[in-house]
């Protein structure tokens, strides 16, 4: 088994297939050869990896991806604008297939010294911001996939807010996959650096437009800095034959508050890694998610949250719905390292298992080295609560529509958090869409 | 019983207490009053021992000795009685097995001998009346899951079974309703006679409706402004303690 | 002093089982090779089938590497020195108190396990096993007159082939993992219990284990078997010498419990930990299984684990028949340098099944203590439940807690409940009940005895005062 991985090693072909990558800067490209260095030669992880256990890449070693960029006429959609939210109408940038698109991008309306741009271009002109921050913060033992990204990424979204600056509306990130016949495999790279009391909302969104196979694989970076505030809204919608690999790591200083809320609906395999540490006291993280899986679909999300520091707090709510022979997965680590006294950290993972064919993992971890700290975690799996079936049924509702409100019920904490209106729109009705194609639901009418 | 002079405390090196002197005899009871912030719930903390405040000047002599070398135990097992503002919950340790425990300790302290379980049942069970709680407290975990009043109550149960010379009750009286604070109230009278002395630390004159102090203090920003009878309780609730305060810049000034 | 140096001071204290016995032993060569497996089954003078049995073990066991996924940190072990059989040189006689060595007698005594009968604790049958090897039997008759067998394995090798090729091996593989590996390749002796159909053990059964010598490892095997409608409560409590060396305990220990029968089986272990400085201790390395094999029966493990310097340890139960139940009560507690990785798998197979389990972890000084636990909800486990919860401990700042549950849920009638917390014992629980008179010793006492009830309430009347006891010795001692 092992030498057919190895006689087509994954990581070195998709190296391979983009040739060296070239920017003016030292900092960037020492930053890509050692990435480039750190996985040549190297495998894919196998499910033996405690952290990959439950995620088998084995089919996704086997495809063959060529770079997105060099498909030179994507078919695009006509209803792009269609996927702007109204709140993000005068700061958005979109990318088609990985690669900046100036026509779909606007960055009007905002605040003096505030930079939305292309991160490729931040960087060729050697913003200096830029320059500090890339790579810093992107860092997980043992992986291959944010070198893989750092070794051959072009563009991205750099956002960068200058002390004491609120952006009102938030700033989408548009990325729009679209269906072609190649497969294609992009490396898009966010990094958003926020200055001392500034405040920021940002909404990534990645949109597949088609049924195809793709690769996705992004890195976001986040560094926030004394008391600066940032909501991160993501929507992972891919194609339903698409594979996705994220990783995103913020930076919290003190005083900060960083609230993420990321969202899988797509994709055949979605595997996030999502990590906040805590640099500084009184600093506050939210790791907020919703996964929704049914077909054949898989999503693994596995979080750390790094308490380092005294007083700070934590929350972590991680919603899955599983339906027909869906696979969830979840692993939080919550770390309290020696310094960390008076920490709260709150984890709950809950597990909606609506089919008798999917499966739900969950293993939450607390790692305590700190004695003076409050934290706790709950994880459940289970169905919907009968109780509150026969009730509903007591008031003259089918079967199929009770389950319909209560799994809805069930998304609705984590989606009511967002702070977009238009994106909690957008979620009630993937919601809705997802109970209403269920066959478990179906079956009961 | 206990005589305070020139009392200063600090809490991590803020200090708290400025200077008190205080006299209480045995059937006494002395309310204490005071805005919050004013140093009254240290002084009750203080007396009992607690560890996160220091002593920097001035004594607490207690029945001839200095408290101040006394571990929290020892006060309390030479009578020293402190009803909680926020009572503590203990997972896994019922009410009736921490009574037990801590009437032992006090009774071994005094030369006599436990009582085994059952002895204490009967004992436990008039004492029970006296705050009209159920015996079903006894086997609930101390202070787990009551209500606010249900865990007053159950301070003022303890102090029925430990019975004191020296009570202190931290506001004993905040947050219950009248129901409570009657049943409250009627336990401490029942419990007050000529052999020990209460020290009633309160923020509302309300519970006064039901005790009758024999001396009122004001407390105001660590240190005793003005004391008197009951009447000054009366006045406070009519003025507030900006009457007191007011009068003491005046009089600060006028020196 | 403060209340963390307080507690720390307390909880540091001697350990009280350190002393060895001078008994003369017959030597074994050091190291694991096919040759020792054959000496090991020669001087056993076992069938052909358990020689089979330890020769496919010892050659799995050639091929596995040592498990290194667990939280703990212990320096590689050099197997080729280590003594895997080692017995006191007077053979027992299985038969009669008289003839077993009078040291070793008194050794039991001093740890307060008296064997000779009529100084017995009325209602329990003690096997003793001394190193690796089973020396007294205690009230063998009794059990006799109602059917239960209780003897040394090698005794029931001897006299129930028949049963011991049956239910050897079934539950925990020879290939399971390493050091289950090794224990099928090497196992010296051991425990037998059979229950037969429809009795109820007519008193608790125990084993108490003894390490004794330096350079031996300890490498014991348990079975028990309960038949339809039966029931058995079995105790197990170990102790070993002060060595500045290391010593080694692989055991294995099976359970199997047909239609609706119920065993509970309950550990104190308290082993050498090793000094302060980490210097010393028992490597526990213990594999626990249990099988509901039949409907309606029920495996429920208690475990109070206060020693050891390295602890990895997880006794499971597969509740493979339908409405089956498995249980599982933990105190563990460490300090100094102790290492603990201590949990267990609940493995739901049949259809209704139900598990619980409740840890309760105490680290002090700068140890490590961390729950580990799977619960597996297969497909065709229809209607099952499983109810967790870990709770921690924090004494001191330089100890840490972990908790690594996972759960695994593959049908939709099934639900899976877990809730963890972390908490350290609270400077105002411990002046609230000073206030109320009691030491500040008594006090934290008090909190870790009702942070730990749910479990001890679980164990058998005699072992819950020991237990208790010991966790009041570990917290005894110089306050002030």
């Amino acid at each position: 088994m092992t030498d057919i991985t190895k006689e087509t090693n994954f990581l070195d072909r998709m190296i391979d297939s983009h040739g060296p990558m070239q920017t003016g800067y030292d900092r960037v490209t020492e930053l890509r050869r050692k990435a480039a260095d750190d996985i040549t030669g190297r495998d894919l992880p196998t499910t033996r990896h405690e952290e990959w256990k439950y995620c088998s890449l084995k089919k996704l070693s086997r495809e063959s991806f060529i770079p997105a960029a060099e498909i030179a006429q994507p078919d695009l959609p006509d209803n792009i604008a269609d996927y702007i939210y109204p709140e993000a109408e005068h700061h958005h940038l979109t990318f088609i297939n990985g690669v900046y698109s100036e026509k779909w991008s606007k960055t009007d309306k905002l605040p003096q010294g505030v930079i939305v741009a292309n991160l490729a271009d931040v960087l060729d002109e050697g913003n200096p911001v830029a320059l500090e921050h890339i790579g810093q913060y992107a860092r997980w033992e043992d992986d291959p996939f944010v070198p893989l990204n750092t070794s051959v990424f072009r563009d991205g979204a750099f956002i960068h807010v200058p002390a004491s600056v609120k952006i009102e509306d938030p700033i989408q990130l548009l990325f729009i996959n679209t269906d072609e016949k190649e497969q294609y495999f992009m490396t898009p790279r966010c990094l958003v650096v926020g200055e001392r009391s500034s405040e920021i909302t940002v909404v990534e969104d990645h949109v597949g437009f088609g049924d195809n196979v793709y690769f996705n694989a992004p890195v976001s970076e986040i560094k926030l800095a004394e008391n600066s505030h940032m909501t991160h809204v993501k929507l992972q919608r891919d194609s339903r034959k698409a594979y996705h690999i994220s990783r995103l790591a913020a930076d919290i200083s003190r005083d900060s508050n960083y609230k993420s809320y990321a969202v899988q609906l797509g994709s055949q395999l979605s595997r996030s890694d999502v990590k906040a540490v805590l640099t500084d006291e009184n600093t506050h993280a939210t790791l907020d998610g919703l996964v929704m899986v049914n077909g054949d679909q898989l999503s693994d999300t596995h979080s750390i949250m790094d308490h380092t520091m005294p007083n700070c707090t934590s929350h972590q709510l991680h919603k899955c719905i599983i339906d027909d022979e869906g696979t969830s997965v979840f692993n939080g680590k919550i770390f309290v390292r020696q310094d960390a006294q008076k920490t709260d950290a709150f984890q709950e993972n809950r597990n909606l298992q609506l089919s008798d064919s999917g499966t739900a993992y969950a293993k939450p971890q607390l790692e305590i080295f700190a004695d003076d700290v409050s934290c706790s975690h709950g994880a459940t799996i289970g169905q919907l609560d009968p109780d509150q079936v026969f009730y509903l049924k007591t008031r003259g509702l089918h079967e199929s529509q009770t389950r319909e409100i209560l799994t809805y019920g069930f998304a609705l904490d984590v989606i009511e958090s967002i702070p977009v209106a238009s994106i909690q729109e957008r979620l009630s009705k993937e919601v809705e869409k997802f109970t209403k194609a269920s066959n478990s639901i179906k079956q009961l009418v | 019983m206990l005589t305070i002079k020139n009392l200063h405390a600090t809490v991590e090196g803020e200090e708290i207490l400025k200077g008190i002197n205080l006299e209480i005899k045995a059937g006494e009871i002395h309310a204490i009053m005071g805005p919050n912030g004013s140093g009254k719930s240290t002084l009750a903390k203080i007396i009992a021992g607690h560890p996160s405040y220091e002593v920097t000047r001035g004594e607490i002599i207690y029945e001839g000795e200095d408290l101040a070398e006394m571990d929290p135990d020892e006060r309390a097992r030479k009578g020293v009685f402190m009803a909680f503002q926020y009572p503590v919950e203990i997972p896994g340790v019922s009410n009736s097995m921490l009574m037990r425990e801590s009437y032992n300790e006090i009774r071994k302290e005094q030369g006599l001998d436990p009582l085994d379980p059952l002895e204490f049942e009967d004992y436990i069970t008039e004492k029970l009346n006296l705050v009209e709680m159920d015996a079903k407290f006894l086997e609930r975990n101390v202070n787990a899951g009551f209500s606010g009043g249900e865990k007053k109550r159950n301070e003022i149960l303890q102090m029925a079974v430990l019975n004191p010379r020296l009570s202190l009750l931290d506001e004993t009286d905040s947050g219950l309703d009248i129901d409570a604070l009657r049943i409250v109230s009627e336990g401490i009278n029942k419990l007050s006679g000529k052999e020990n002395a209460v020290m009633l630390v309160t923020h509302y004159q309300r519970i006064l409706n039901y005790i009758t102090p024999d001396y009122v203090h004001v407390l105001v920003n660590g240190q005793i402004q003005k004391s008197g009878g009951k009447e000054l309780a009366i006045k406070l609730e009519e003025h507030g303690y900006e009457w007191v305060t007011a009068k003491t810049e005046v009089n600060g000034e006028a020196k | 002093m403060s209340d963390t140096q307080t507690i720390e001071s307390m909880v540091k204290q001697p350990y009280k089982y350190g002393f060895k016995t001078n008994v003369e032993y017959d030597y074994f060569p050091k190291g694991l090779n096919e040759d020792i497996v054959n000496m090991i089954s020669d001087i056993k003078e076992e069938p052909d089938f358990l020689r089979e049995f330890r020769l496919k073990a010892y050659r799995n066991w050639k091929t596995m590497k040592d498990p290194l996924w667990a939280n703990i940190n212990y320096p590689k072990i050099n197997y080729d020195d280590i003594q895997f059989y080692s017995s006191p040189k007077k053979k027992p006689q299985l038969d009669s108190l008289d003839e077993v060595d009078p040291e070793i007698l008194e050794t039991y005594e001093k740890l307060g396990i008296p064997l000779s009968e009529q100084k017995m604790l009325a209602g329990v049958a003690v096997d003793a096993v001394f190193d690796s090897v089973s020396v007294a039997t205690t009230f063998k008759e009794k059990l006799a007159e109602a059917g239960v067998i209780f003897c040394s394995l090698s005794e029931a090798v001897q006299k129930y082939p028949d049963l011991i090729k049956e239910y050897m091996g079934s539950v925990v593989p020879y290939n399971d993992n390493f050091f289950a590996a090794m224990n099928s390749a090497v196992f010296s002796d051991g425990s037998f219990c059979y229950v037969p159909k429809g009795v109820v053990s007519p008193m608790e059964l125990s084993t108490y284990f003894r390490i004794n010598n330096e350079e031996s490892g300890q490498f014991e095997r348990t079975l028990i078997v309960a038949e339809e409608d039966s029931f058995v409560s079995y105790l197990e409590g170990c102790t070993a010498p002060m060595f500045s060396k290391n010593q080694l305990h692989a055991a294995v220990v099976e359970l199997v419990a047909l239609d609706n029968a119920q065993i509970k089986y309950s550990t104190v272990q308290n082993w050498y930990s090793g000094n302060e400085k980490g210097v010393g201790g028992i490597f526990n390395f213990v594999t626990k299984r249990g099988l509901c094999k039949g409907d309606h029966s029920k495996i429920s493990w208690t475990q109070v684990e206060t020693g050891s310097a390295i602890t990895w340890k997880y006794p499971s139960v597969i509740m493979k028949g339908d409405n089956s139940t498995g249980e599982f009560y933990s105190v563990a507690v460490t300090n100094d340098k102790m290492e603990a990785d201590t949990g267990t798998k609940m493995i739901h197979l049949g259809k209704n099944t139900n598990s619980t389990i409740i840890s309760k972890g105490i680290a002090a000084g700068e140890s490590q203590n961390s729950y580990r636990g799977l619960v597996k909800i297969g497909p065709n486990a229809k209607n099952s439940r499983n109810y967790s919860v870990c709770d921690s401990m924090l004494i001191g700042d330089r100890c840490g807690a972990h908790t690594f549950p996972y759960l695994e849920a593959k049908n939709n009638s099934s639900s899976v409940e877990h809730e963890a917390t972390t908490s350290k014992i609270g400077e105002d629980q411990i002046f609230y009940l000073q206030q109320r008179g009691l030491d500040e010793e008594n006090a934290v006492s008090l909190i870790i005895n009702g942070f730990c009830k749910e479990v001890f309430k679980e164990l058998p009347m005699e072992f819950a005062v020991e237990a208790i006891k010991l966790l009041g010795i570990k917290l005894e001692g110089s306050v002030g």
